[in-house]
């Protein structure tokens, strides 16, 4: 079974989705995911340039990351990696989603125009409908590319944020923990201004 | 383009900003350190704001706003060739920097009651700032790990989509079709429209004239009888030349305006039924 998962995976290129290798194989998701788990201990066992990493919502091979180099001198180099300006904005868009660009600018303080054409560009980003307000202004919403871009199985795999945004106290607390994990600024009482 | 630190000399020059700020640029103890500030590495005014906090080790919840202002006027004078665009979101910064200063400066307004000890503070000046400012550092963290998964990303190598090798193809999916499949399809047609057409590489007179198509569909009406010929027995099979189904048309137009014959339709977008009027034939152009 394993070695079916592998050649599916293998043709295919583009992630598949558990359901797809359900499908494709007749069986039931027990048996495919306990394939998956065989077939990645093959790799690992004979140390295979390739691994089949979760990304995307579906299962895809790759080459290890340990081959970068080799394979970077065979190919013409990746698209550009993001600009600052273009990562806050999606990191933006990727936890408040779906999100308009006045609500990202209100966070950036800067104008985000140019930046989401780029992530649009990119497909990074797409319009997600109209919110329902004054100027019925466009949302934007991350899509697989972006979990794919960053090699992610799905949104649930960002990086933790506190959840309830708009408590000063709890944004307080984890950027100044951050800060203070960073040496940036001395420890000092939370929510002083709350 | 890298501008040296802001000196007195820096604020000894016109100011960049106009008159407005002028007396607000000349502090009277101008701020210890001013490092070497790269124009442009700042995405905006929090960017530059969270620098200074972050380089001066203030304290992000209780901001000295008078050293922070003086500060960031002073960068903002450094930066003599700001982009426009981005120009505006600094100055509005610094205004709310300013307000915020010259809030604190203010006694709060006295209270009518002697507060109680359960009753809410007045809110500081400075709070719609600090959240702003955490709320965007909080974002600049997680789009540095974002980063980092980037980073890792761009290790892994992927296959490309295969071409396929003829026997399959990636299925359309149920009910929908792609752009580019309807596309294909459109050309299909124009091509079939135009066949006739393609094959002319001089232009010459064409044997087709208008009086020849009027005699045809004169000739063919008449034969018809009563019922008369439907359109589309007329139209030439393809691939036919564009001419000639212009040229019928216009016949057909010429030979209802001089009443030689009548055309009926039936119903709603249905069959076009030309129909020879009964007459002399020597009236007609033919």
């Amino acid at each position: 079974m394993d070695k079916i998962i592998e050649a599916l995976l293998f043709a295919s290129g583009d992630p598949l989705t558990l359901r797809e290798l359900v499908k494709a194989t007749d069986t039931d998701t027990e048996t495919v995911t306990s394939a998956l788990q065989t077939l990645r201990n093959r790799y690992n066992e004979y140390e295979s340039a390739l691994q089949i990493v979760e990304i995307a919502t579906g299962y895809q091979m790759a080459t290890r990351s340990a081959f970068a180099p080799y394979i970077g001198k065979l190919l013409a180099p990746h698209a550009n990696r993001l600009s600052k300006p273009a990562l806050e904005t999606v990191t933006i868009i990727a936890y408040r989603q779906p999100c308009t660009q006045t609500e990202m600018e209100a966070v950036r303080g800067v104008s985000c125009d140019g930046v989401l054409k780029t992530l649009i560009d990119r497909e990074l980003i797409t319009d997600a409908g109209r919110k329902n307000a004054p100027g019925r202004p466009l949302l934007y919403a991350t899509t697989a590319q972006f979990l794919h871009y960053f090699g992610m199985a799905s949104l649930s795999d960002l990086p933790l944020m506190e959840e309830d945004a708009d408590e000063t106290a709890k944004i307080a607390e984890a950027t100044d923990a951050a800060l203070v994990a960073a040496g940036v600024v001395k420890p000092s009482p939370a929510g002083k201004n709350s | 383009m890298t501008f040296p630190a802001a000196t007195a000399s820096t604020f000894a020059s016109p100011p960049a900003f106009g008159d407005l700020s002028a007396p607000i640029l000349l502090p009277p103890s101008l701020p210890q350190f001013l490092p070497e500030l790269h124009v442009g590495t700042f995405e905006g005014p929090l960017d530059l704001l969270l620098h200074l906090v972050r380089q001066g080790r203030m304290d992000i919840f209780d901001l000295p706003i008078a050293t922070l202002c003086d500060q960031y006027l002073a960068y903002l004078n450094a930066m003599e060739s700001l982009d426009l665009s981005v120009a505006g979101d600094f100055l509005v910064m610094a205004a709310t920097l300013l307000e915020t200063k010259s809030r604190l400066l203010l006694p709060a307004p006295p209270k009518a009651e002697p507060a109680q000890p359960g009753d809410a503070a007045p809110e500081d000046p400075r709070a719609v700032l600090v959240r702003q400012l955490l709320d965007y550092s909080r974002y600049q963290s997680l789009s540095e790990s974002l980063r980092v998964a980037e980073n890792e990303t761009r290790q892994l190598f992927f296959r490309d989509r295969v071409a396929l090798s003829g026997e399959y193809r990636t299925p359309p999916r149920f009910g929908e079709l792609s752009a580019e499949a309807l596309l294909r399809a459109l050309e299909k047609m124009f091509a079939d429209v135009g066949a006739g057409e393609k094959q002319i590489t001089s232009v010459r007179r064409q044997k087709i004239t208008l009086r020849m198509k009027m005699r045809e569909i004169l000739y063919a009406s008449k034969n018809a009888g009563e019922t008369g010929v439907t359109l589309e027995t007329l139209l030439p099979a393809a691939p036919f030349a564009l001419l000639d189904v212009v040229l019928l048309f216009l016949a057909l137009l010429e030979l209802l305006k001089n009443g030689s014959v009548t055309a009926f339709q039936d119903e709603f977008c249905g069959t076009i039924r030309v129909v020879a009027v009964e007459r002399e034939a020597g009236e007609t152009d033919g």
